[in-house]
């Protein structure tokens, strides 16, 4: 076909002046055909008004003549400085979304397509709780109902839960799923009280209800009844609710008896912290996504020095595969740490004393820094002590020797004593994890 | 064709029309300007292939029709008469030019061959309109961060798009970035590069009575429409890098200057930075609360100049004079906010009331 095309060319060219020949035709390219559409590429608008108006019939002619003719010849402006990756879809392509289109009935379920399990990456940090995930979405309200994630901000809930959403409604398009966060269910519901109708319609004709930071619910009384009512309503009807916050439904303060009882209902999973494999791994994803390739002490070192949050985590990487792309260089270690040394410390305080450790520590188990560090040997004092040690050793990385002495030991093998039974504990006993998991980020507040 | 047409108004829209009139690789047709008669109106365009200007001016038709004459001469020549009435006719494919006593022909080209301007796709246009003064301080902002380098297509142009309902404009040559708050409260979102080049030409055709702008944007154009005067451009056909993510949120230096008074510092400054390539030193002192800003030529001297303000980190910085001369003079406030962290970590230079403008420098290594 393309021999025919350039066939086409020179008897054009012959027809045509060679001046306007060169100005116009030596750009243009036969994109497909066939007898109902011919398309060429041309290279920008103002080729494409000549061709449009102008050159039109002496294509239509050629094309008849070398056996390529079409009933229609479509013209479209090709560029040749456009990366043909995956990226586009994700960067800024030239668009223009006018507002009626965007404004489809079908998205208004608050699902993000862009959240799919192919995408979500699992270690052993989230590995239970994408195993009930997809235990949910095979037996849509059956298996674990409700269905409680619990997890630090910036951990996956929402994707995974979002994932159980599209993966749903592909198995099966006509289940209705509705995605929704605390925040917005509390708004309409303020609205339906003064005008509308039709909220608990919303809300209670579905097959499954995913509702996210429902730690957010704090001190909102009439809300909580009308969630109590439209939990207990779909919960009788098999219809499957998934709800997510950022501690487990014992811990969310002013939440009603009745509701807290019925999150524990079901299954109740938490989210922990990635570790450092999980960490490599969801920056290789993300980055190839994006149509880079990191060398991997790039990789390793974001991995080793974003350890919190996975949000922040693609923060970094973000900015760095911005950067790399503004200034056209490719991504590697002493951009990385340029930039990441301002993100981390901007992030959080750059110093933080034992003191404020302890302090944080004593605050959070509700008894004062001097108890913590007193002889007292009670059980309620001395295992915030032992967190305490094991803080300053982890977060501070101070000698034993040190934390011994900021606590008011005389000798190092008591803090050696209590962090090795602290780093067993956090192992065993997820209790333990989450309180150390808790102080630690109110530690960086 | 005939008609006649007064000098004033002939020869303003000719200096507008024939600036983009250049010859260009074997079309010596974009040399000439196309006057093509209305009901009552004279429209003149031209084109370079990536910009195009109609201009529509009233005048008296006794005959309609059309044709191309060669720009510069034409504009030179109707600029040089006398501001009385000037009749235009076309005879045998010349230009005859007649007012009081002067008269010439010039030589003209059919105007068939003048290339075909492209029009608006109605059914896909958003439109915006915004105050001149607005879009010329907009604008000058952000195209003075722009590149000219043409092998990175997207960074030759202000990146137009939709954040959060409002519309941004925003311009980048690698080392540096200048974003605008543009419109406020769009409906349409949007995302497109549109030339710089074309942006200029906008500029240099607004005027006193042109009091706003309306702007439509297609698929793959934009039109300016400025009352009579209609600047078409392509769209650059590229990806703008995803730049959002280097604006930082925070910085651990942040700092209220006077802008006129770091202005003069700085160009002293780069008087002694010639040497190492514009590159001088910015440095915070919070126990003395004040900013150094340095430089040294060793063969020329050294600079080192104070300015006290209040500050709680001590921090360093190397940065090109220029690149920050440049932001200073286009921030609006008479006092900015300057911030920075560490020494590879973008520099952001803000106003200090207005927010909405955010001009960030990449520092020098040191």
């Amino acid at each position: 076909m393309q021999d025919l095309w350039s066939d086409a060319l020179k008897e054009m060219e012959s027809t045509i002046p060679h001046a306007a020949f060169q100005a116009w035709f030596k750009n243009i390219e036969l994109i497909s055909h066939d007898k109902n559409l011919t398309i060429i590429g041309v290279a920008n608008i103002f080729a494409k008004s000549q061709f449009e108006k102008k050159f039109n019939e002496i294509i239509t002619t050629s094309l008849k003549n070398h056996s390529l003719k079409s009933t229609k010849i479509e013209y479209i402006i090709i560029s040749k400085n456009k990366k043909p990756t995956s990226r586009q879809n994700e960067t800024a392509t030239a668009t223009i979304k006018s507002s009626l289109k965007s404004k489809s009935p079908l998205i208004n379920n608050g699902l993000n397509p862009r959240y799919q399990f192919s995408n979500f990456i699992i270690g052993s940090n989230n590995d239970l709780a994408v195993a009930a995930c997809q235990a949910v979405v095979k037996n849509p309200g059956t298996k674990y109902n409700p269905l409680f994630l619990y997890g630090g901000s910036g951990l996956g809930k929402t994707h995974l839960m979002q994932a159980v959403g599209n993966e749903i409604t592909k198995n099966n398009p006509l289940t209705t799923v509705l995605y929704t966060t605390i925040e917005s269910f509390y708004k309409e519901f303020v609205a339906a009280m003064r005008f509308t109708k039709g909220f608990s319609d919303k809300y209670r004709n579905v097959d499954v209800l995913i509702v996210d930071d429902m730690q957010f619910i704090t001190g909102k009384e009439k809300s909580q009844e009308e969630f109590f009512h439209t939990f207990n309503d779909l919960h009788q009807k098999n219809k499957q609710i998934i709800i997510s916050s950022d501690r487990p439904p014992r811990e969310i303060p002013t939440l009603t008896d009745r509701l807290r009882n019925r999150f524990e209902w079901g299954m109740a999973i938490d989210i922990q912290m990635p570790d450092f494999e999980t960490r490599s791994a969801i920056i290789e994803s993300k980055a190839s996504s994006a149509g880079f390739e990191l060398p991997s002490e790039v990789t390793e070192f974001l991995a080793t020095n974003i350890k919190t949050n996975i949000r922040e985590l693609e923060g970094s990487l973000n900015q760095l595969l911005a950067y790399c792309e503004m200034r056209g260089v490719a991504p590697d270690l002493s951009i990385a740490e340029g930039l990441t040394s301002n993100l981390s410390t901007t992030a959080r305080p750059r110093y933080l004393t034992p003191k404020q450790v302890i302090n944080k520590t004593a605050q959070y188990f509700q008894i004062s820094p001097k108890d913590i560090c007193s002889a007292e040997r009670s059980r309620h004092i001395a295992e915030p002590r032992q967190i305490a040690m094991f803080l300053l050793r982890n977060e501070l990385k101070l000698s034993y020797p040190k934390i011994a002495i900021e606590l008011g030991r005389k000798d190092h093998t008591t803090a050696l004593h209590s962090i090795k039974k602290i780093e067993k504990a956090i192992k065993l006993d997820h209790f333990i994890r989450e309180q150390v998991n808790e102080i630690r980020e109110k530690l960086y507040v | 064709m005939k008609l006649q047409i007064t000098q004033n108004k002939l020869s303003k829209a000719l200096s507008i029309a024939s600036r983009i009139a250049t010859p260009k690789a074997g079309l010596p047709i974009l040399n000439n300007i196309l006057l093509r008669t209305d009901k009552s109106s004279l429209t003149i365009s031209s084109t370079n292939l990536e910009v195009a200007i109609i201009e529509s001016i009233p005048a008296e038709i006794s005959k309609p029709g059309s044709i191309t004459i060669p720009a510069k001469l034409l504009a030179e020549f109707i600029n040089n008469l006398p501001n009385k009435p000037i009749t235009l006719e076309v005879i045998k494919g010349n230009l005859k030019i007649t007012s009081d006593q002067y008269k010439s022909t010039i030589n003209g080209i059919d105007s068939d061959d003048f290339p075909e301007l492209p029009i608006l796709d109605e059914e896909k246009v958003v439109s915006f309109i915004i105050p001149t003064d607005e879009f010329k301080e907009a604008i000058t902002q952000t195209i003075v961060t722009g590149s000219n380098d043409t092998t990175r297509p997207a960074l030759i142009g202000v990146y137009f798009n939709t954040f959060e309902n409002d519309l941004f404009i925003a311009a980048t040559d690698g080392y540096r970035l200048a974003e605008r708050k543009f419109i406020e409260n769009v409906a349409d979102d949007i995302a497109l590069i549109v030339p710089i080049s074309s942006l200029q030409e906008v500029l240099r055709s607004l005027s006193e009575e042109i009091t706003e702008i309306k702007i439509l944007f297609d698929e793959n154009q934009v039109k300016f429409q400025l009352n009579s005067i209609e600047i078409t451009s392509k769209i650059i056909d590229s990806n703008f890098p995803n730049y959002r993510q280097l604006i930082p949120k925070t910085t651990d230096v942040n700092i209220i200057l006077n802008t006129s008074e770091f202005l003069r510092v700085t160009k002293l400054s780069s008087l002694f930075a010639r040497e190492s390539g514009g590159s001088i030193i910015i440095e915070t002192n919070s126990k003395d609360n004040n900013l150094i800003i340095s430089s040294v030529a060793s063969e020329v001297g050294e600079n080192n100049s104070t300015i006290s303000v209040d500050v709680d980190t001590d921090s360093k910085i190397t940065l090109s004079s220029r690149f920050l001369i440049d932001a200073l003079n286009h921030v609006s406030d008479s006092e900015i906010k300057f911030g920075f962290s560490g020494k590879l970590a973008p520099v952001v230079v803000k106003n200090s009331k207005i927010d909405n403008y955010t001009h960030i420098i990449m520092p020098l290594k040191s």
